[in-house]
């Protein structure tokens, strides 16, 4: 469900988009007489679904921001900084994970754009470390009979100070919507590389990584974000 | 045009990721199989040999814990019982009854109390099944011996501490 809001929103901005396209267009056809000349620069955004799903969902509060820096034709620094929490409500378990993270690497454009546009279908790769703390705020003890009732304990326990660090491929688009306005969306797939477990528990949820399986290093994740190119100058392709 | 085209781009690309991330994983179920909480598993031996291979089945055995209405679901049973402890107490008291079917017969039945003491400790499982607990040290008592007679002769501990449910961790001899 969480995923069906997130699309339904993306799709809702891109009609609301359309209807101004109209308006837009005489203005845009004008600059197509601008001379070739790629735009370079340093990009600087934040993340809508992280906004959007803090507001709608109780259990999540998250922020990130986006950055990235053009270095050649094809090549990106690329870095995301941010901070969110989660309260994972399993039927034996519920777990908040909260803290900050950073994954830091490079974008590679592998898409040729038409003559004057600056979109971008990007492949990147991210390492990530995120410093964060988890609460198990009540738990169940599984016995596989109700004879003698539930065991439910309600005494809420943090341990802080936890870190985890993972290897991360991104697929993504970015789109100019507007003069430097770019709208993006990107997935991600991540291996954890070092992680460390509360005492007497595990880490069911990873700021920075997304929640955690219990039978295998990988995550995933996604992102809709929407940014601004502070453009510093122009180079030929 | 060029927002219009651009717009195009955005949507293609976005379906094309829809279809690719509709799949998920379902992990948020405890998997049977999962070793969670041992039950306790009581092994009948006749008391005549006191050889552990020489199986005597208690007929119509009934387990109750004491202080509990309902009786415990044991099945069928061929040699052993599996039952489960309280996981928040440090012992659990079960009144064991044989001959408890009163309907057809006249050998009356038989109550005889046993207490089981231990120390429980919980542990994590995974996010789908929580935490279980493992029974440490544990030693059984025979309650004081009723009106009706004792059936049950003697018991042993098989292990020191109650972690699976492969092999009998109590013997009854009867």
């Amino acid at each position: 469900m969480k995923q069906l809001h997130i699309y339904l929103f993306f799709i809702s901005i891109l009609t609301s988009c359309l209807s101004f396209s109209q308006e837009e267009e005489k203005q845009l056809t004008a600059k197509d007489t601008l001379p070739p000349g790629e735009k370079y620069g340093l990009r600087v955004g934040v993340d809508i679904a992280r906004i959007i799903r803090s507001s709608v969902e109780d259990k999540y509060s998250g922020f990130e921001i986006v950055g990235d820096y053009r270095i050649s034709n094809k090549f990106f620094v690329a870095a995301e900084i941010g901070n969110e929490s989660l309260i994972r409500d399993e039927e034996n378990i519920n777990v908040e994970g909260s803290g900050s993270y950073i994954r830091a690497g490079i974008d590679y454009n592998t898409y040729g754009n038409w003559y004057g546009m600056q979109n971008s279908i990007y492949v990147g790769l991210r390492y990530g470390y995120s410093r964060f703390d988890q609460t198990l705020n009540d738990y169940i003890i599984f016995t596989g009979t109700d004879y003698f009732g539930e065991n439910e304990i309600i005494e809420p326990v943090t341990r802080d100070g936890l870190n985890a660090s993972w290897i991360e491929l991104v697929l993504g688009i970015k789109a100019e919507l507007f003069k430097n306005i770019y709208l993006g969306a990107n997935v991600s797939l991540r291996n954890m590389v070092s992680e460390k477990k509360p005492e007497g528990f595990d880490n069911l949820y990873i700021p920075g990584f997304g929640r955690t399986n219990d039978f295998s290093q990988i995550g995933v994740g996604y992102g809709y974000n929407i940014s601004y190119l502070i453009p510093l100058y122009k180079r030929k392709r | 045009m060029k927002i219009f085209k651009n717009i195009l781009f955005l949507i293609v690309v976005i379906v094309s990721i829809v279809f690719s991330n509709s799949s998920c994983e379902r992990d948020d179920i405890c998997a049977e199989g999962t070793p969670t909480t041992p039950f306790l598993i009581i092994k009948f031996i006749d008391n005549e040999t006191q050889i552990e291979t020489d199986i005597k089945r208690p007929s119509e055995l009934q387990v109750r814990a004491v202080g509990f209405d309902s009786i415990i679901d044991i099945g069928t049973v061929t040699d052993s019982i599996m039952i489960p402890l309280r996981t928040n107490t440090t012992s659990t008291a079960f009144e064991f009854t044989i001959n408890s079917d009163t309907t057809n017969d006249t050998t009356p039945p038989n109550t005889d109390i046993i207490s089981f003491e231990y120390e429980p400790i919980e542990e994590y499982v995974s996010s789908a099944c929580g935490f279980r607990v493992v029974y440490n040290a544990i030693t059984a008592n025979e309650g004081e011996e009723g009106d009706d007679g004792d059936w049950i002769k003697g018991i042993t501990e098989r292990t020191l501490n109650v972690t699976d449910e492969t092999a009998a961790h109590i013997f009854i001899f009867h």
